[in-house]
């Protein structure tokens, strides 16, 4: 039984399928488009049972559009699919489930309050009538979770009381109690440590050695090697790699998702050596260690008029130094300096109040009072100083707010507009404006370009750009490394909650920065 | 290291806190007060809990559902005037009123899961609107007292083994099987995890139509049995019984350490918080303070309670 054998050693699937072995899963010219826009083009994709399938790509490259075909969360436009050799297709998740087709996402899907065994068998409790049998749901539980190697986890114990790779495993647990013969896991390793990863890759190698498919989402390439037989890497919608992953290096992963010669239309609107940051403060990160990881101290320091950009995966603890020195999380040591002044971060108010302003990543939800005006909404972090005995100047406040519409160019029909009906990229100038209205030393932007349309995201690229002129230092948090390399060429990457490289001018590129988050340094 | 309060809290969430203060507040009473601890008070004090205990255990059973019902204090005085109109006293004409009201229970549960089910209405607002039509069939029907309950429904009300009275055994009884129940059912596992989370109640195949609208029906049932045992009690159904009790269940159900958003709750602290609030009432009544500052006291007392209980969810984050 070669395919059932590790997975270093195991067939490639080219081989299997030369041995007349019949994939598990075949997907036949999937395409799905959003709103006219295509997420995959034309995709095939083969699973085979045994085996662990690694599935590759930027974001939006169209992985969770696939696997969400795959599990009944959202419907192909056209394509087809075939399990085990039958014809499928899966109206709901549920339909999915039936077939066997498990999805366990990073938002787990158990619940808190009710124990691990009353978990795995809801909607399936074993019992008579309307009774359920507690002893037989609980014995089988013990039974599901052993063979994980899950020895340590009571079934009557309280989901919300284990830790977070403890129910994850009862996650999968579940999954099994459903007889899965397909186990999606998107990005497994995002919210585990290093430990528990050996538990997870275990966990994953007893799946496949009971001849259940898997399908691995991550962004890291050392698991990859690790633990997956198989590589398909996405790339625009499109299926641009599909190998056994003994015969693909990590070089031609990083290449295959980044794909083409990096285009940049205009050269970064910051560069390091170019521009000469101004007199000002500097920006001094000393020792700093973030809160709740294991990472070494992080130093780095940003000039007045100098925009950087900090890359890394999620979970790589790059939004986590915006929230610090944004005042939103204490950090565990370290010293934090903008010029001479020795920076205490107690909350945003303080920080806003020492010149450090954030712009969040979620701008409906944190960043915007979604059904107030423009005008409350870009004035409401100046109220004090726009105010006399506590009433707020309504002239003072429709100039203050006129003169940014005209700054950033935000198209809006009346200053009373409610924020909600504007488009993403006005609403995230609306952010912006309040922002820079406090006049600050320190800009932070996280994910300023998502969800913009294009347009909008380079009209947003030459505000910061301006922002920064006059002497505003600026850090720059995306996920997309393109929109990073779009505002600066000096570039932060991190990984598990430590600097791991500086890049600059040249060397700052997309490959390059997905090899530094990407795959560990010896 | 627990803090004090969160020590304090966990004894909420089980359910297990309102208890504490119920000792407490009995402790207290007996010593405060020469009549509290009597042959007379303890039978009357029971009695008292009866209808409120029943409507709590049909609102909790909503409330872990996800919902909530606004209708539950009409239908106990549709109930209450019904029963005691039709039946005018007389056993031959009651039971089939009695059979009439469980019939027009079980329409209303239906009715308001109809709305919350398929017309997606929120239970806040469908239930809502289920009281309104509710009261004014009972305005329609009367506005003052009317007929009476049969002398011996009103007797076994009353009647008592001890100090136990006849109908708060067959509460106990009736609460025993409603734990049996939720121990050993399939609905009860489910019905936390509707209210819990309705969408991974969703992904791991429960549908949740059927939940809900049984949670929304056992209320009902349950309502109108607390108008039965209102209506014993007073011998006569007016458009007044049962005024209140909506929101009194509801009380009862959170100071019981349950979540009102649902998924979160021990029955067996409801129940205490069902008898907390008889118990405030009588004990006030009984150490003698004034009627018009009790509701200082009762709301103090509740207040407090939930402060204990929020404060731990807020430390959680």
């Amino acid at each position: 039984m070669q395919k059932f054998s590790s997975h270093s050693n195991s067939a490639s699937p080219r081989e299997s399928a030369e041995e007349g072995v019949e994939p598990l899963l075949r997907m036949r010219g999937i395409s799905k488009a959003f709103a006219g826009i295509p997420a995959l083009r034309d995709v095939d994709f083969d699973l085979y049972a045994g085996q662990v399938h690694a599935l590759l790509g930027q974001n939006g490259a169209g992985k969770s559009t696939l696997i969400s075909i795959m599990s009944g969360a959202l419907q192909a436009d056209s394509g087809v699919m075939e399990l085990a050799g039958q014809a499928v297709y899966f109206a709901s998740p549920s339909e999915a489930l039936a077939s066997g087709v498990v999805a366990v996402y990073q938002e787990l899907s158990l619940l808190p309050d009710m124990t691990v065994a009353e978990n795995l068998f809801l909607g399936i409790e074993p019992g008579r009538g309307p009774f359920i049998n507690l002893t037989q749901m609980r014995s089988t539980a013990r039974e599901i979770l052993d063979t994980l190697g899950a020895n340590d986890i009571d079934p009557r114990a309280v989901v919300g009381h284990l830790s977070i790779a403890n129910q994850q495993l009862v996650e999968i647990s579940k999954a099994l109690t459903r007889q899965a013969r397909i186990v999606i896991l998107d990005e497994p390793s995002a919210v585990l440590g290093s430990q528990e990863l050996d538990l997870l890759y275990a966990m994953v190698h007893r799946l496949t050695a009971s001849g259940i498919a898997v399908v691995y989402i991550t962004h890291r390439l050392d698991e990859v090697e690790e633990i997956a037989d198989v590589v398909t890497v996405m790339r625009d919608g499109h299926k641009v790699l599909d190998e056994s992953q003994s015969t693909v290096s990590k070089t031609e992963m990083i290449s295959a998702m980044v794909g083409r010669e990096v285009l940049l239309d205009a050269p970064p609107k910051w560069q390091a050596g170019l521009s000469r940051p101004k007199d000002g403060p500097t920006l001094v990160v000393k020792d700093i260690v973030l809160p709740g990881m294991n990472g070494e101290t992080l130093n780095f320091e940003v000039a007045s008029g100098e925009i950087i950009g900090i890359a890394g995966l999620t979970g790589s603890g790059r939004s986590r130094v915006l929230r610090l020195l944004a005042g939103l999380e204490p950090p565990m040591s370290g010293t934090v300096m903008l010029g001479q002044d020795v920076i205490k971060l107690r909350s945003p108010r303080s920080a806003i109040a020492q010149g450090i302003v954030l712009v969040p990543e979620d701008r409906k939800r944190l960043g915007l009072i979604l059904n107030q005006s423009v005008i409350s909404n870009t004035v409401l972090s100046i109220l004090s100083r726009i105010s006399r005995l506590g009433v707020v100047s309504s002239s003072d406040s429709r100039n203050r707010t006129q003169e940014m519409v005209d700054r950033m160019s935000i198209k809006i029909a009346s200053m009373k507009q409610e924020v909600r009906y504007l488009s993403g990229g006005n609403q995230q100038k609306v952010v912006i404006a309040r922002c820079i209205g406090t006049n600050p030393k320190l800009l932070l932007l996280d994910e300023p370009l998502r969800g913009v349309d294009i347009g909008a995201k380079s009209e947003i690229v030459d505000i910061v750009g301006r922002i920064a002129e006059q002497g505003t230092a600026v850090i720059v948090v995306s996920s997309e490394i393109e929109d990073v390399l779009a505002l600066t060429n000096r570039i932060l990457v991190m990984r598990d909650g430590c600097l791991v490289r500086e890049l600059i001018g040249d060397d700052a590129s997309e490959t390059k920065v997905l090899e530094y988050s990407s795959v560990r340094q010896s | 290291m627990k803090s004090l309060s969160g020590r304090f809290s966990n004894l909420f969430s089980s359910g297990q806190a309102v208890w504490l203060i119920v000792a407490g507040l009995a402790i207290v009473s007996i010593f405060l007060s020469d009549t509290f601890l009597t042959e007379r008070n303890i039978p009357n004090l029971l009695g008292q809990t009866v209808p409120l205990v029943i409507i709590t255990v049909g609102m909790f059973i909503a409330i872990i559902a996800g919902q909530i019902d606004l209708s539950v204090a009409a239908l106990v005085k549709l109930t209450a005037v019904l029963v005691s109109g039709i039946g005018d006293g007389e056993m031959s004409k009651f039971l089939p009123a009695v059979a009439l009201v469980y019939a027009i229970g079980l329409t209303v549960g239906l009715i308001n899961s109809l709305l919350v089910v398929v017309f997606k209405v929120p239970s806040f607002i469908a239930t809502l609107g289920m009281f309104s039509v509710l009261e004014g069939l009972v305005l329609a029907y009367t506005v003052q007292g009317v007929g009476s309950v049969p002398t011996s429904i009103v007797d076994f009300f009353y009647g008592r083994i001890g100090p136990l009275p006849y109908a708060f055994i067959a509460l106990a009884v009736v609460i025993a099987l409603v734990f049996l129940w939720f121990h050993y059912s399939r609905l009860a596992l489910r019905m936390y995890a509707v209210g819990g989370d309705p969408e991974v109640a969703r992904r791991s195949g429960v549908n949740s139509g059927p939940v809900i609208t049984w949670s929304l029906v056992i209320c009902s049932l349950f309502a109108v049995t607390a108008g039965l045992a209102q209506v014993s009690r007073a011998g006569v159904g007016a458009p007044t019984t049962g005024e209140g009790l909506e929101l009194a269940a509801i009380t009862a159900v959170i100071i019981g350490g349950a979540s009102l958003m649902g998924g979160r709750g021990k029955l067996i602290g409801a129940i205490g918080g069902a008898i907390l609030l008889v118990l405030i009432d009588n004990s006030l009544n009984m150490i003698g303070v004034s009627q018009y500052s009790q509701g200082l006291f009762r709301g103090g007392i509740i207040v407090i309670a939930i402060a204990l209980f929020v404060s731990k969810r807020g430390a959680r984050q």
